[in-house]
């Protein structure tokens, strides 16, 4: 345990917000993705065979040769899910919500608050990681294809560091209905994007790459940005 | 006098409103911030504890010219008027994110004052979220949170506006618990737009009426300051020029004044009685928003 | 103590009598020391800046003393000091014999005579 006169660690400042450890959220956020990845996959092949009008033993030996064959698919339906865990950014902690006055006299005030929206940015991110990489993997071995590959996994990840990017400039929006919406249409928007650029072929990788690069370098600095303003109009 | 709290031009500035104080919460006593709703107690008290940026002015705590934010956070027991903890929180949530937030938070003495007051405790099997309280139990929750603090200076806004008149009472015995656990060195600030059943604990009054303070003093020292004047209808008029504020009926007047008349009222047929708090409440409140007019 | 909440006399006035006629016929010795203002006050029900003033009052007339952060107690009382106290209380109860005597319009004849027949029953 840090010493307690220096604040709080990220891990006691994430578990005074949310009410609960890190890791179960951790282990949340990262199954549920996996989770939420597969059950994409079979809704797409087994609606195929239930329009057919087959027997459940068809059915299931359909989808059987189908899953390593999913290659004709669409992964924006996946990256769309997958990034739709940016929204938990959406929780606000104003003074007027319960809770928001306790948060502001709690030890380490709003430094406590950016560790926690740290730890949170970093669930997010490295569950989208470790999903994008057991997608990935399991086309690999042949076990699940995955339309475009590698680039598809790291369009999920670009998908999601664009996503929480922009939500940290969306509460820039004085009119706080705009402001709503515009935060849910980026989750549909980067989804949007980089979702279907993957079906353009294996040529997009170094692009993405680079994307994903630009992303990766923009994060911090809006993060930055998000908090400044933050403080400055909302928690003072 | 000793002074827990020196507030001195303290401002906050809104688009319609200002608030500017200078008042005094002194130490080892039960101090009432006394105003209607919107006269600024929440600003005030927000702004005390950090809740609240200020635009100007100072508040010395505990007679350091300077103190650190941590200690600051750590020597104060706020609690805010309404739902103070998230919503979706249990009594075991309050216990564990009350013992990261504080360093003085002791678990066995919330669970011993949320038992007392009917709440279960922190350590039971099944737990209602706050959601599923009532407003009181909520309310007594996040006061068995803060009483559980090491503290130095209680500020409580509002705490017993939605208590019961038992509940009250027992909040007042807490108060005064409170003060003598640490004789004179432990000193309690709270807002209320209830004064009648605050008044057998309060000390010291703060009167503040957009957001100013209009009249601030010990109680004994206000009840001495002021009279609270009867008349008949036909002695109303000699005695209207020295009231402060009053209202008239059909049988005559009552209002309040300054005692240093009070030969001259009873020269004019008064009578004379020393206030409650709360007609002096009242009359204070009422000479304010006449002079708004 | 017994104090009246409701009464049309001050709480504090109430405590202040009671333990001035506590101290003055000996039940409350020199140098014992008062119960501390908080603690009457929780005792009471009541606010602390109430038994302080009613303290306060009693140490204005030398009856208690107050020692930095222990508290107050009973002064060594000097026999002239208890006589002047007597004497005061006397002066008070006279004054205000005087003003409703006044005020009902009854003479100071009969005032007298009204005295000597208590004074009689009174031994």
């Amino acid at each position: 345990m840090k010493n307690k006169k220096n604040g709080l660690t990220l891990f006691q400042s994430y578990r005074l917000y949310s009410g609960g450890g890190f890791l179960s959220s951790f282990l949340v956020f990262a199954i549920g993705e996996i989770l939420v990845y597969l059950f994409c996959v079979s809704l797409e092949l087994g609606l195929d065979s239930c329009f057919d009008g087959h027997s459940t033993a068809d059915v299931l030996h359909d989808l059987s040769s189908n899953l390593s064959q999913r290659g004709n698919s669409d992964p924006t339906q996946w990256i769309f899910a997958t990034t739709l865990s940016t929204s938990i950014l959406l929780q606000q902690f104003d003074r007027s919500n319960p809770g928001g006055k306790f948060f502001r006299t709690v030890k380490g005030g709003f430094s406590t608050y950016r560790k926690y929206r740290f730890v949170v940015n970093m669930i997010i991110l490295v569950s989208a990681v470790i999903c994008a990489t057991v997608a990935f993997l399991l086309d690999y071995f042949g076990i699940i294809g995955l339309k475009g590959g590698i680039v598809s996994s790291i369009a999920c990840v670009t998908s999601v560091v664009y996503s929480t990017s922009v939500y940290c400039i969306a509460i820039r929006i004085k009119n706080k209905v705009f402001s709503s919406v515009t935060s849910i249409l980026t989750v549909v928007i980067c989804s949007g994007i980089f979702g279907s650029l993957p079906l353009r072929g294996t040529e997009v990788m170094i692009p993405f790459i680079i994307l994903l690069a630009i992303g990766l370098v923009l994060f911090p600095i809006s993060m930055r940005s998000y908090f400044s303003y933050y403080k400055r109009v909302f928690w003072d | 006098m000793n002074k827990a709290v020196d507030i001195v031009g303290l401002k906050k500035e809104y688009k319609d409103f200002t608030m500017d104080v200078t008042a005094t919460v002194p130490k080892g006593f039960a101090t009432a911030l006394i105003g209607a709703n919107g006269a600024g107690k929440t600003t005030l008290i927000d702004s005390l504890c950090g809740v609240n940026a200020v635009s100007s002015g100072t508040a010395v705590f505990f007679e350091k010219d300077s103190i650190d934010n941590s200690e600051r956070l750590e020597r104060i027991g706020y609690c805010s008027s309404g739902n103070f903890f998230p919503l979706n929180w249990k009594l075991k949530t309050i216990a564990e994110c009350m013992a990261i937030g504080f360093d003085g938070f002791d678990r066995e003495r919330f669970d011993t004052l949320c038992t007392e007051w009917g709440l279960g405790s922190s350590k039971d099997k099944k737990q209602k979220s706050l959601m599923k309280m009532s407003d009181g139990n909520r309310v007594r929750a996040a006061l068995a949170a803060v009483f559980a603090r090491e503290t130095d200076l209680l500020v409580l806004d509002e705490p017993a506006s939605p208590l019961d008149p038992l509940a009250r009472d027992r909040l007042c015995d807490m108060f005064r618990s409170y003060l003598l656990e640490k004789d004179g060195e432990r000193s309690i600030l709270f807002s209320t737009h209830n004064i009648a059943d605050m008044e057998s604990v309060t000390d010291y009054a703060i009167f503040m009426a957009d957001g100013k303070v209009i009249e601030q003093g010990f109680v004994e020292d206000l009840k001495n300051k002021y009279v609270l004047v009867h008349t008949d209808a036909g002695d109303s008029e000699k005695a209207k020029p020295l009231l402060l504020t009053y209202t008239s009926s059909d049988t005559g007047l009552e209002g309040l004044a300054l005692s240093e008349n009070s030969s001259v009222l009873e020269a004019v047929g008064a009578i004379l009685e020393r206030p409650t708090l709360q007609q002096l409440s009242v009359g204070v409140l009422r000479k304010a928003e006449n002079n708004e007019k | 103590m017994k104090i009246l909440q409701n009464s049309a006399e001050p709480i504090y006035k109430q405590i202040y009598a009671q333990l001035r006629g506590d101290i003055l016929s000996g039940r409350l010795k020199s140098g014992e020391a008062l119960p501390s203002i908080r603690g009457l006050a929780k005792d009471l029900k009541i606010s602390v800046i109430t038994t302080m003033k009613a303290y306060e009052e009693l140490a204005a007339e030398g009856l208690v003393v107050s020692a930095q952060g222990k508290g107050y107690f009973v002064s060594a009382l000097d026999p002239r000091l208890i006589a002047e106290q007597h004497q005061r209380r006397i002066e008070e109860s006279l004054t205000e014999t005087i003003r409703c005597a006044k005020m009902a319009g009854i003479t100071l004849e009969e005032v007298r005579s009204t005295l000597d027949a208590l004074w009689n029953l009174e031994t």
